[in-house]
């Protein structure tokens, strides 16, 4: 797909760990598989990329690996990226939201501090301490996140403990007084007794596709593999949100079937419908085969409205893409590089 | 185009010399933080170097403190507004940080060294001082003050004074015209005391203050924050008179018998059931802040509006503060103030009172006052600001309260402001050896002329008599001296780059610098007429 040079791109992907997996089956969703050799080797090849070199590494290394150039392209978790990047540096976001992988990072506190469920409520108990000469501790893996947090609330008074490893664990070890942590679901938080402030989500965060900026500018097969990348995984978002229906609809006059469809939303499709006629024996169009593509969420209504207008058989497929005139995602990448 | 800046860009990668670290890539500035290129550094110095006249003039002494303090001086009373500003690290286990600021490290090194010298102490300093901002023009994440600090003066002759000298400063530097905005914190703090505001509270509005004056917030962001930092409490009245209705200790039991109940020890963590009851039972007891607030940010709003020059907005302050029944002294200190400065022949024109403005640090006690280079009305940046602190020493561990004010002024703000034309000595005269055998004998006579007080530059490239005589002339030099000859029997030529051009020459040191400087003062007469 990209003509050759001989260079080639390098693509860090996330191993071991929770988005490893999702990683790989996202990919292959958007049409870009992974082809593993062996599964406990660290380098792999994609198909539809014969010059992306791919190299499986843990998250925060894909980060710093990118950020540092090391590697051109890379996918990993938004929390890495918003807590390692600083201004100025080599990191770029190519796609934010890939839709999966999706974690919240929160502030929590033992269950049991009744007087403490809102970060203003941890404001007045940060000042209350700071007045006794007693540091409000909180450990966490993602100070620079926290930080900003804590004073957009106007928490002031705080001591960050960096830690590592269990995390939920230090109110109950007795090493901090509160936690700034990553949670999915908040089992492990409810596990260890904590709970998460109200309006205590510092971060949702996603996998995302991330870039190094001097090596993207410099143009070459790296940007282009990141344009192609891009479309796909923009029109494999769009077109998942879509389904594709194909409908048999006894019918004499088509142009008489088209109005009526247009003045149903769920059936009038993204740009009208389209129809392929279906003939008996004496040669007379007597149905046509209809093919529209509908909202999921519409998908319901839209089958009711096709057997209102007397359809027997509704195929329903989903849509793997929608390709725009233009990719907003590569035109993103553009204008972040100036080239736009 | 993009493609050609990157091929130059890729071209001048391919040009830069291969060190022992293989090719080197450029490494950039930090965002926010600026080089001083020459021209730039010659103003800043003579900036700096007519302050510091003025304030000696004045009996202030220099001081200086280091760049890194503990974080904690800086958050005892500047407040929180200069927290998430600060530079600040965990070095071998200590918070440390890059001073954001002078006053709280000149207070510490007061109460270190100087308490048992006879007040007043009116010490002055300048150097870079650090805040981490969004960087935009006039504001820079690391930048310059010069500050004076008078402690141990009592208001409201040492406020007159300070303020005096901060005109005389921006005189001194080039400035002649300027807008006092004067102000007093005592009116919004006696407010806040009566309100009865909770700590948190009475940080919000004070920090708010600035907010509040600025043409592009005002009230509308200051109440967005309002809404972002106090949501809407859960707790009713019900709840409220359920609690007041009830003995507290009778309160205590009933809760902790019920947390106990819950198996809740084993969920407090680092607090204990009667922290968490005392914090529930504080929290149902506390009056609502945010009307309070409200109702303080309304006061400080009319006062904003009521700004003016003094005649005027005197007495319109004076009926608010009637109408909201505050006490008269902050106004009648500020009258006195006022009336110094005009007695001592500042013009009133000059001065605008406006008693709702704040300054974001929360260690002012009394008159507070900002220098702006014309009637503030959009985002112009002030040169100067100040105030009066006397709290300050005492919260630094001072052996009693110590009155003291002081000011600061940006001295790169001043210099985008003066109309001075600022220059450094420039040197007199171009030294080039005809020969490397040379060198020694040009560095000799370098050497005899720096003596006699002339500023004189040496080629070090070796270039011809020809370069030499056009890079002096691009520089502005009067003089190229060339020395040829023999390292034993060296020649001197002295030659005047001005036209007409002359060349005279010497074989003795000595008569060069002679003739040299025989030629400057003959040189210095003939200019006169034109001059």
């Amino acid at each position: 797909m990209v003509r050759g040079t001989g260079e080639m791109v390098r693509l860090a992907l996330p191993s071991k760990g929770q988005l490893e997996e999702p990683t790989l089956a996202f990919l292959e969703r958007c049409g870009m598989r992974v082809s593993k050799t062996n599964p406990r080797q660290y380098l792999a090849r994609m198909p539809a990329f014969p010059q992306v070199e791919v190299l499986f590494q843990r998250p925060a290394d894909i980060f710093a690996k990118v950020r540092d150039g090391d590697v051109c392209l890379g996918i990993t978790g938004f929390d890495i990226v918003a807590e390692g990047r600083s201004d100025g540096d080599e990191i770029l976001v190519l796609y934010e939201n890939l839709g999966y992988g999706g974690c919240d990072l929160v502030l929590a506190v033992p269950e049991g501090w009744l007087d403490v469920n809102c970060a203003a409520d941890l404001a007045d108990l940060a000042l209350e301490w700071w007045e006794q000469g007693r540091p409000l501790r909180i450990a966490t893996k993602y100070p620079n996140l926290v930080r900003e947090f804590l004073y957009r609330k106007d928490i002031h008074h705080f001591t960050l403990v960096e830690a590592s490893g269990a995390i939920e664990a230090a109110p109950a070890i007795g090493y901090a007084d509160l936690i700034a942590d990553i949670t999915a679901t908040g089992t492990t938080l409810r596990e260890n007794r904590l709970k998460q402030l109200d309006d205590g989500v510092i971060l949702h965060s996603e996998a995302c596709f991330i870039g190094n900026r001097s090596k993207l500018a410099r143009g070459g097969p790296a940007l282009a593999v990141a344009e192609q990348m891009l479309e796909f995984i923009e029109a494999h978002h769009r077109g998942r949100r879509y389904r594709s229906i194909l409908a048999n609809i006894p019918c004499h006059e088509p142009a008489a079937l088209a109005r009526q469809m247009l003045g149903r939303p769920a059936i009038a499709g993204l740009r009208g419908p389209s129809f392929l006629p279906i003939y008996d024996a004496n040669g007379d169009c007597v149905a046509v085969t209809v093919s529209i593509v509908v909202w999921e969420e519409q998908l319901h209504q839209a089958i009711q409205e096709f057997r209102r207008l007397g359809s027997t058989e509704v195929i329903v497929s989903p849509v793997e893409y929608i390709f725009g005139a233009e990719s907003e995602a590569v035109k993103r990448l553009h204008r972040a590089l100036g080239r736009g | 185009m993009v493609q050609e800046l990157e091929e130059e860009q890729s071209m001048e990668q391919e040009r830069r010399p291969e060190t022992p670290l293989g090719r080197s890539r450029r490494i950039e500035r930090l965002r926010g933080m600026d080089d001083v290129l020459p021209s730039a550094a010659v103003c800043q110095r003579g900036i700096i170097g007519r302050l510091s006249q003025v304030a000696e003039s004045h009996g202030f002494r220099p001081v200086d403190v280091p760049v890194f303090e503990y974080t904690e001086l800086f958050l005892r009373k500047s407040g929180e507004v200069l927290a998430p500003k600060l530079y600040s690290f965990t070095f071998y286990n200590r918070s440390i940080c890059a001073r954001p600021e002078f006053t709280a490290s000149v207070g510490r090194l007061y109460v270190e060294s100087l308490q048992d010298e006879p007040l007043p102490q009116r010490l002055y300093y300048h150097g870079p001082v650090f805040r981490y901002e969004k960087p935009q023009r006039g504001r820079r994440r690391q930048f310059t003050q010069f500050g004076l600090e008078i402690i141990g003066g009592e208001s409201p002759l040492a406020d007159a004074e300070l303020i005096l000298t901060a005109c005389e400063g921006l005189e001194a530097v080039g400035i002649a015209s300027y807008c006092i905005v004067l102000g007093h914190i005592g009116a919004m703090l006696d407010l806040l005391k009566r309100l009865k505001l909770d700590r948190r509270a009475r940080n919000f509005v004070l920090s708010n203050l600035e907010n509040l004056g600025r043409p592009d917030r005002g009230l509308p962001y200051v109440e967005e924050r309002l809404q972002e930092l106090y949501p809407p409490a859960e707790r009713s009245a019900a709840h409220q008179q359920l609690v007041s209705g009830t003995r507290r200790e009778d309160a205590r039991a009933v809760l902790s018998a019920l947390l106990g109940r819950l198996n809740a020890e084993s969920a407090l963590g680092s607090r204990t059931v009667d922290e968490v009851v005392d914090g529930v039972l504080n929290q149902l007891s506390r009056p609502d802040q945010v009307p309070l607030i409200r109702q303080a940010l309304a006061l400080a709003e009319q006062l904003h509006r009521a700004a003016g020059p003094p005649q005027k907005a005197l007495p319109a302050a004076a009926a608010l503060l009637e109408g909201h029944h505050l006490s008269q002294e902050p106004l009648r200190n500020l009258t006195d103030i006022v009336e110094l400065l005009q007695a001592a022949g500042l013009p009133e024109e000059r001065i605008i009172v406006n008693l709702g403005m704040g300054r974001g640090l929360y260690y002012y006690t009394g008159m507070i006052f900002e220098i702006y280079p014309t009637l503030p009305q959009g985002d112009e940046q002030q040169l100067c600001g100040g105030g009066r602190y006397d709290d300050l020493i005492a919260a630094l561990g001072g052996r009693q309260r110590t009155p003291a004010c002081g000011l600061a002024y940006g001295i790169q703000r001043l210099a985008a402001c003066t109309k001075e034309q600022w220059k450094s000595e420039a040197p007199q005269a171009l030294v080039c050896a005809a020969s490397p055998a040379l060198h020694g004998q040009s560095l000799a006579l370098m050497r005899r002329l720096r003596q006699e007080g002339l500023c004189v530059e040496l080629d070090l490239r070796n270039r011809s008599q020809r370069a030499n005589m056009d890079y002096a002339m691009k520089k502005g030099l009067a003089h190229l001296i060339v020395v040829d000859g023999t390292p034993t029997a060296p020649q001197y030529h002295l030659m005047l780059l001005s036209s007409p051009r002359q060349s005279v020459s010497f074989s003795h040191a000595q008569e060069l610098v002679d003739a040299l400087l025989g030629q400057g003062r003959a040189g210095g007469e003939k200019e006169t007429p034109h001059g």
